[in-house]
């Protein structure tokens, strides 16, 4: 076979490639001052000289050691360096930008934990990260619980861990453990959870899946959404109304990119699932997994696109990836980005529209809500995770088709300042004066909205203030509707841990021995954690098979029949009339970064390569039939299945 | 043992009169366990377990073994305590022995004493699945803002306040569903199929006269202003 790599060796090709891959940055500056900032190279002795940041506690990512962490500013990265005795110097990537890192600082603070908590463990958190469930030690409620429903899944992407590989036993609870579930989330103290992602592998696969949901909403849960591809829905859209009946509030659905190379996992049924949730009136929130050199050319492109569709799309939620097993230096040098990363990437591929100074860490809404709950006396929502776990920024789309980035108009930090003051002004006040303090405080609102630079469509004065007023889900809901929200969620890995980041954690994983889990615990550690407690709770697959009507691996597995799904309506209207909004002039005339419509016939000349020989393929073929024939019978997509889903030979992988 | 790959090679044993499953007021829950082991393994040296990061790791090891099911290792009091799923024990997981254990232990340099060693039964269904499920208060907070004492009195009102909540929020997103289906007949024929579509409602004299309110309860006056 001309491209596998029993060929490559023998034409000499694999070495060539090795020692491309093995190059490192050279410094060929004679300026001192345009240095080449190469953070993973540095040697120990200049590493130690570097002005320390912060410490914390961290694991050594070979032996789980639990160790000290340095985090140190490096030109403009925030890095971690850690020392096994055993197994010497780790270095790594934690915040790709020193200034956003001091910035974001400001919003930390401590929320509260448990006052149930369900460990069951006698050392109370002193072996952390290896004391979890929940213990004393933690200091966020749970903002978000995952309850896993199934671990099978049809699709096999080489990045995902969490679902079931081939012989691997099957977790699927049934609807009386899932509710137990639920009412075990719902009996947290003092603020039981209300927002809840029902996950898997693949959620939509649960034979009950409606059932599940209308579950969650009698157990009391307000905010249901479903982690899913949406791939199972797009083909089935009746679904789509169902799910909305039974309560389900966003489809939480992966899409990694607006090409098919970017996005092998669903771009052909992503236009089928908007189209389902578009008519049973739903709303999607898109969530890329972002890995650099794989995708993380197309994060404009992906807001564009999610503005394209801002009838149904609410939110797109970038998940940098979590770089989990063991993984060399150059590689993870190589795919590491980190959420400052990816900021940067949206404002150069944005042409400035959507700035960094326009993103604000998560625990800043804890402003908000302590206001709220020093004025009423009832408890909410924290949101006191760590500042580095997550951000957020606001852009609303004006009438004439402006992009307006929230912070434009709002002075943020002033008004968190503002209403600082004023719930230290209530601390110990009646009922009466607490009113009149938050009233005058109210009133003083105003200044921190520019009026002139508001979208023409948009009263954020009045938003602002049913927001404090009802201090309810649905005023945030009414938000949502009119703009979207981008957001920053990054998960550890064993490289970049820091003990500080998950002990504030607030998005939880209920497991079935009725423990509750951070998900950097449950995920980074699935050996003690995810995979151990699941293997007990699980069934055989022999087992399976024979209850479950001759089911085998391979049947739960999705083929596509890419010709059809591009000739599809749906596809054609979705990624044929695309706009490119920020090409507009009134957003600055510049085309987004990696703007194509795929649908359009592209005059490619495409290289095949079939036994050392170069051949011209068609002219007009289309991007899919191009990607297609750039790769060879047997090539492997490194999904170690053969069976990933993607259609084509290119899944993204980098190994195709 | 490959500490780093997280698999143990402890086989399960099957038994096939074990029910993994239990009743609670008729519903079906699956637990894995009943009654397994634990082992408390007191006055160990402290140097053996160095420090407490070492003992953490040794936490993580132990709890690396399928049987283990939990492990604690507490430099501070000197102790090891393991929930294990025993040779013999009526299950179809995994199943390690004593002996195993703490030959595990003076692998990893820790050599227990069996005068401080204790070993008993533990009923995992009681003692850990249904704890887990139901733990224990152990604390109380007051919101942002108010003191303890401010808190006290404020509590009773608040947790009649949760629980009206609750069933209003249950009648409103009832009504959520009753709407979405009157207003969207594609979802009516895939939710509840043969549904009566719901008649329209006569307009009112009132609405007759001056135009129905959409104003969302402002007045009609300010409809079209």
């Amino acid at each position: 076979m001309p491209n596998s790599p029993q060929h490559r060796v023998e034409t000499g090709s694999w070495e060539v490639l090795i020692e491309i891959n093995s190059k490192r940055p050279e410094d060929t500056s004679a300026d001192p001052s345009e240095k080449v900032l190469a953070p993973y190279h540095r040697t120990m002795e200049e590493i130690e000289r570097m002005p320390v940041v912060e410490k914390t506690m961290t694991v050594c990512p070979e032996c789980k050691l639990v160790i000290n962490g340095i985090l140190y500013k490096d030109g403009d990265n925030v890095m971690i360096r850690k020392f096994c005795p055993e197994h010497k110097w780790t270095v790594e990537k934690y915040w790709e930008d020193y200034d956003m890192y001091m910035k974001m600082k400001r919003y930390n603070y401590f929320g509260r934990g448990f006052e149930n908590p369900n460990y069951i463990t006698e050392t109370k958190g002193a072996n952390c990260p290896f004391d979890c469930g929940m213990c004393e030690r933690h200091k966020s409620h749970t903002g978000l619980a995952n309850v896993v429903i199934t671990n099978r899944c049809h699709l096999s992407c080489w990045y995902c861990f969490f679902y079931a590989k081939e012989g691997e036993p099957i977790y699927e609870p049934g609807l009386d453990e899932i509710r137990k579930t639920f009412r075990n989330l719902r009996s947290q103290k003092p603020i039981p959870a209300n927002a809840i992602q029902i996950t898997g592998g693949e959620p939509m696969m649960h034979p009950h899946i409606i059932d599940v949901v209308k579950m969650a909403k009698e157990e009391g849960f307000d905010q249901i959404q479903l982690n899913t591809t949406g791939i199972i829905i797009g083909q089935n859209p009746e679904m789509a109304y169902q799910l909305k009946h039974a309560g389900v509030s966003t489809l939480y659905m992966s899409f990694d990119g607006v090409s098919k190379r970017a996005n092998p996992k669903n771009h052909w049924e992503v236009p089928l699932t908007l189209e389902a949730m578009r008519k049973a009136g739903g709303n999607v929130v898109m969530v890329p997994t972002v890995i650099r050199t794989i995708n993380d050319h197309e994060l404009g492109a992906m807001i564009n696109f999610a503005i394209n569709n801002i009838d149904v799309v609410r939110a797109v939620n970038f998940q940098p990836v979590s770089l989990v097993g063991r993984m060399p230096t150059r590689l993870r040098e190589k795919q590491r980005i980190t959420i400052p990363g990816a900021i940067k990437l949206i404002e150069e591929q944005t042409n400035g529209v959507i700035r960094k100074e326009h993103w604000f860490s998560v625990p800043y809404v804890g402003g908000l809500n302590k206001f709220i709950e020093a004025l009423t006396g009832e408890f909410k929502y924290d949101l006191s995770i760590h500042f580095a776990c997550g951000a957020g920024a606001y852009i609303f789309i004006d009438s004439d088709n402006k992009i307006v980035p929230l912070t434009e108009f709002l002075d943020a930090p002033g008004l968190l300042e503002h209403l600082q003051k004023a719930i230290n002004e209530m601390d110990g006040k009646g009922k009466i004066m607490r009113r009149a303090i938050a009233v005058r405080a109210l009133l003083g609102v105003g200044k921190f909205i520019d009026k002139k630079k508001q979208p023409k469509s948009v009263n954020f004065m009045k938003m602002l203030m049913s927001l404090f007023l009802k201090h309810d889900f649905a005023t945030m809901g009414k938000i949502q509707m009119k703009s979207l929200f981008l957001g920053m969620m990054h998960f550890q890995d064993e490289y970049t841990y820091d003990i500080h980041r998950v002990e504030k954690c607030d998005i939880h994983y209920a497991m079935p021995d009725g423990e509750v889990l951070p998900f950097c615990t449950f995920n980074v550690f699935p050996e003690v954690y995810r995979d151990k407690v699941q293997k007990q709770y699980s069934i055989p697959t022999s087992e399976w098979q024979k209850t479950h009507n001759n089911w085998t691996y391979s049947k739960d597995k999705y083929m596509r029949d890419v010709k059809a799904l591009e000739q599809t309506p749906q596809y054609i209207k979705t990624y044929g009339s695309l706009i490119d909004y920020f090409a507009l002039p009134v957003n600055g005339g510049k085309a987004v970064s990696s703007f194509s419509r795929p649908t359009e016939p592209q005059k490619v000349a495409v290289v095949a390569t079939n036994a050392g020989k170069t051949e011209q393929v068609e002219e007009t073929a289309s991007p899919a039939q191009a990607v297609h024939s750039d790769h060879a019978e047997g090539d492997s997509c490194g999904c170690g299945s053969g069976g990933c889903g993607c259609g084509n030979d290119s899944c993204g992988c980098g190994s195709c | 043992m490959d500490h780093s790959s997280g698999h143990s090679a402890h086989e399960a044993t099957i038994n096939e009169s074990f029910d993994p499953y239990v009743v609670e007021n008729g519903k079906r829950y699956m637990v894995p366990y009943r009654i397994i082991k634990r082992a408390v393994f007191e006055n160990i040296e402290r140097a053996q377990l160095i420090d407490i990061p070492h003992a953490a790791r040794l936490q993580y090891r132990l709890m690396l073994m399928d049987p283990v099911i939990k492990a604690s290792v507490d430099f501070t009091k000197a102790k090891i305590t393991i929930l294990y799923n025993h040779i013999g024990a009526d299950n179809n997981k995994e199943k390690i022995s004593i002996e195993e254990l703490t030959a595990f232990l003076a692998k990893e340099g820790v050599m227990t004493n069996p005068s401080y060693t204790i070993i008993e039964d533990y009923d995992y269904y009681k003692n850990f699945y249904s704890y887990a499920y139901n733990p224990a208060k152990i604390r109380e907070r007051a919101p942002y803002g108010y003191t303890m004492e401010q808190w006290q009195k404020m509590k009773p009102d608040w947790e009649i306040k949760m629980v009206e909540g609750e069933a209003a929020k249950k009648a409103k997103f009832k009504a959520f569903q009753e709407s979405y289906l009157d207003s969207n007949p594609d979802a009516a024929a895939v939710v509840e199929p043969g549904r009566a579509p719901k008649k329209k409602q006569k307009p009112t004299l009132k609405e007759r006269i001056f135009g129905k309110n959409n104003s969302n309860g402002k007045g009609f006056w300010f409809h079209g202003i």
